[in-house]
């Protein structure tokens, strides 16, 4: 495709002071308009879904006797492309003993979301600032689940409801993974 | 097609097919022999039309299994395109620890800076001489990308490299009078980190000098640590600007390696998030070009755009400027109700608000007296091995979508724009009409997107969660992929997208494993920002401000 010809053509000085004014002059007006709109520049329908899929800070779900509801399987872990996971299996609880996230290393790519097979780890729409763990940005059980923001400290309620053979799947993952970094 | 086959004959006949094969359909592998070097590549260029060197890249055999066909423990892959057949032609050539390399840079200016990299990168002499190192600092000890060097090693640099070294300005012939001007790594003209150094006489530019590799950060080293769908939020830090074509482009390669075939939901949601990338890498470009040529209120013109298509990209995958939104086999996830409503909605808008910014810079006297500078020949252009806007600023009628399409963009209209002289106003229109073109795609895509399941390819992408949650087979399925990871038979592919700034090309090597065994990034902005002293020779300081940012190098991808 040839670009027109006239697009090549110089307008005099005043011409353009006069388009580029009263291009100006009509952005001004309306913007002055949308003032009084309330929707403008917001996407209507999908608007809801954005703070679902925002990829914030990282929260662990609890389910409803109000523990945290990781089985400590480890698939997040593994999937982790930066390695900012560190999980502590607890063998006589035969659960999760300790989960801790390394925030600096985390690049927010919501893998371990995706991997989680009982909704155990979630993005939330809070935004990691600089003055909110104190300096301490390795977090560990306490912040992730029972943080202030997620329903005042109660956290969030998995989706999803554990049985028996999700416990014993996940203590299998996480011997078999012992067994690996033996070997290694 | 009959063209190509009789080239194929040509070559055929000219080296012999023990050395001359067909990879994979317009994809050729040659093997080279070290005496005839020089000769093979001129055969290859003058006789052939391989005439846009893409990439020179570099692979170490010490940790493969069966090794080298020969013992040898490098491998070095020249891609050379010809522009006529869309053909590409990989030219292997294998030698030993030590071993030297005729240089091809009388053949083509552009690859300099490659040579330089694999020495960089290798150790691998050029002409028997040792480089200058590129991507890592003048005081780096050892080669990075060998397999046998310990990326947790630090060196330390103890002194930054001076301004306008003597020794380098020796080796290059430099003038010794005039006065040298550091344009700093933190310039507001740049988009992230890299030095000019130019020789002004008055304030015209007797000679420039470059550094790159401040935003060095081994990705590719990374990349061989790492499996398939772990190095999709990497690649989302290649190009900053249009994060989204940086996934679909590594997602293509590794599909097209593993030869499977994606959904057609999947491929038209592919299309349609790569050009809304595309616009928002135009916009940003246009916008910080307005802004460096003293308009900045420009900036904000754009800004406002590029805001309102972030928005979709939020709503969809949850971030704007790192979507992360493709995986192996298909895409993270469906699209959010009321998506494609949204999208339609912004398309339209975007397209009213283009023909105002198109008004308020097109055409005026002001505007075209900054921008009517540094022309480049489409001859020189080729030479330097240039792709995307900037070539076709040059009148080189040349697009991956057109030329040699994938997924769906043999079946939409659209047109892609030419310039002529390769001046920066000539990159600024193209790029506005490229924008129109994209947002055009968009519709008609959106028009017709196919329904059904976004993922389907059986053991590569995960099922749904709300089926996982259900059944327990799915679930132990589920478990398998996410532990497993992808696996990639063995083989190579060099596989390339229309990036926004030009043909964005992966070149993956996998040893059957769940990690590839090499990869390396063919950037667009490499052989761009290679030849910018020598467009910017002679014209005024504030030239090279405009031609720098029309340019548009984004230091995340040229350093990687």
């Amino acid at each position: 495709m040839i670009l027109k010809r006239e697009l090549y053509q110089r307008h005099g000085y005043f011409k353009g002071i006069l388009i580029v004014l009263s291009l100006q002059i009509s952005r001004l007006f309306k913007l002055f308009l949308r003032l009084f709109k309330k929707d403008e520049g917001r996407l209507t329908n999908s608007e809801d879904q954005k703070l679902s899929q925002y990829k914030g800070m990282l929260a662990l779900t609890v389910n409803k006797q109000g523990e945290v509801q990781c089985t400590g399987c480890g698939l997040c872990q593994a999937v982790c492309p930066s390695d900012c996971i560190d999980i502590q299996f607890d063998k006589k609880k035969k659960g999760v003993g300790a989960f801790n996230i390394d925030l600096l290393r985390c690049v927010f790519c919501g893998l371990c979301e995706e991997a989680c097979p009982v909704d155990g780890i979630r993005h939330t729409a809070e935004i990691p600032r600089p003055g909110h763990f104190e300096q301490n940005w390795n977090v560990g059980i306490p912040t992730l689940a029972f943080r202030k923001s997620l329903n005042d400290g109660k956290g969030l309620l998995s989706e999803y409801t554990l049985d028996q053979k999700d416990l014993d799947q996940a203590n299998k993952d996480f011997l078999e993974s012992e067994g690996q970094t033996n070997n290694a | 097609m009959e063209n190509n086959k009789e080239l194929f004959q040509k070559c055929e006949d000219h080296f012999g097919p023990s050395r001359f094969t067909e990879c994979r359909p317009a994809e050729w592998v040659l093997i080279a022999d070290l005496g005839k070097f020089q000769e093979d590549f001129s055969f290859l260029k003058n006789r052939c039309q391989f005439n846009l060197l893409l990439d020179i890249c570099g692979v170490d055999n010490l940790n493969k299994k069966d090794g080298c066909p020969s013992g040898e423990r490098f491998e070095i892959n020249y891609h050379v395109l010809n522009l006529e057949e869309h053909v590409r032609i990989r030219v292997k050539v294998y030698l030993d620890d030590g071993g030297s390399l005729p240089s091809i840079t009388s053949l083509w200016k552009g690859a300099e800076w490659f040579e330089r990299e694999v020495w960089d990168m290798y150790g691998v002499l050029f002409n028997g001489k040792p480089k200058e190192r590129i991507l890592t600092h003048h005081e780096f000890i050892g080669h990075p990308l060998r397999k046998d060097f310990d990326p947790k090693k630090r060196i330390p640099l103890s002194s930054p490299l001076p301004l306008a070294p003597q020794d380098t300005r020796k080796l290059r012939g430099l003038p010794e009078d005039g006065h040298w001007l550091n344009i700093d790594p933190s310039h507001p003209i740049t988009k992230g980190a890299l030095r000019v150094m130019v020789n002004l006489q008055g304030e015209k530019i007797k000679d420039v000098l470059l550094e790159i590799g401040y935003l060095h950060r081994g990705f590719e080293k990374l990349c061989e640590g790492l499996n398939y769908n772990q190095i999709i939020p990497y690649t989302d830090r290649l190009n900053y600007c249009s994060a989204a074509l940086n996934n679909i482009g590594w997602c293509k390669a590794v599909e097209e390696l593993m030869e499977i075939e994606i959904s057609e939901r999947a491929k038209a949601l592919r299309m349609v998030f790569g050009e809304l990338a595309r616009v928002i890498d135009h916009l940003i470009s246009l916008g910080t070009m307005a802004e460096d040529l003293g308009a900045p209120t420009g900036l904000w013109f754009f800004m406002e755009l590029r805001e309102r298509i972030s928005k979709l990209f939020t709503s969809y995958c949850g971030g704007s400027i790192n979507p992360s939104l493709t995986r192996v086999g298909g895409m993270s996830h469906d699209l959010p109700l009321g998506w494609v409503n949204d999208c339609l909605n912004t398309v339209k808008s975007v397209e009213h608000s283009m023909d105002d910014l198109s008004k308020m810079f097109s055409q005026l006297p002001w505007w075209m007296d900054k921008t009517r500078v540094c022309p480049i020949e489409a001859r020189d252009a080729i030479e330097w091995g240039f792709t995307g806007p900037c070539l076709r600023a040059c009148g080189i009628n040349y697009d991956l979508r057109k030329v040699s399409p994938y997924y769906y963009y043999g079946d939409v209209e659209f047109e892609v724009p030419l310039g002529s002289k390769g001046d920066v106003y000539d990159k600024y229109l193209v790029r506005m009409e490229e924008i129109r073109q994209s947002l055009k795609i968009i519709t008609q895509v959106l028009d017709y997107l196919p329904v059904g399941r976004l993922n389907i390819v059986d053991g590569v992408s995960l099922p749904e969660k709300s089926e996982v949650y259900k059944d327990k087979k799915v679930m132990d399925k589920y478990r398998t992929i996410i532990k497993e990871g992808v696996k990639v038979k063995p083989g190579e592919i060099y596989s390339a997208i229309e990036g926004a700034n030009g043909e964005l090309g992966f070149y993956i090597q996998s040893d059957g494993g769940n990690t590839p065994y090499r990869v390396k990034v063919r950037p667009p902005c490499f052989p761009l920002f290679q030849s910018f002293p020598e467009i910017v020779k002679g014209n005024y300081l504030s030239d090279a401000y405009a031609t720098l940012v029309s340019l548009n190098i984004v230091p995340g991808e040229l350093d990687r």
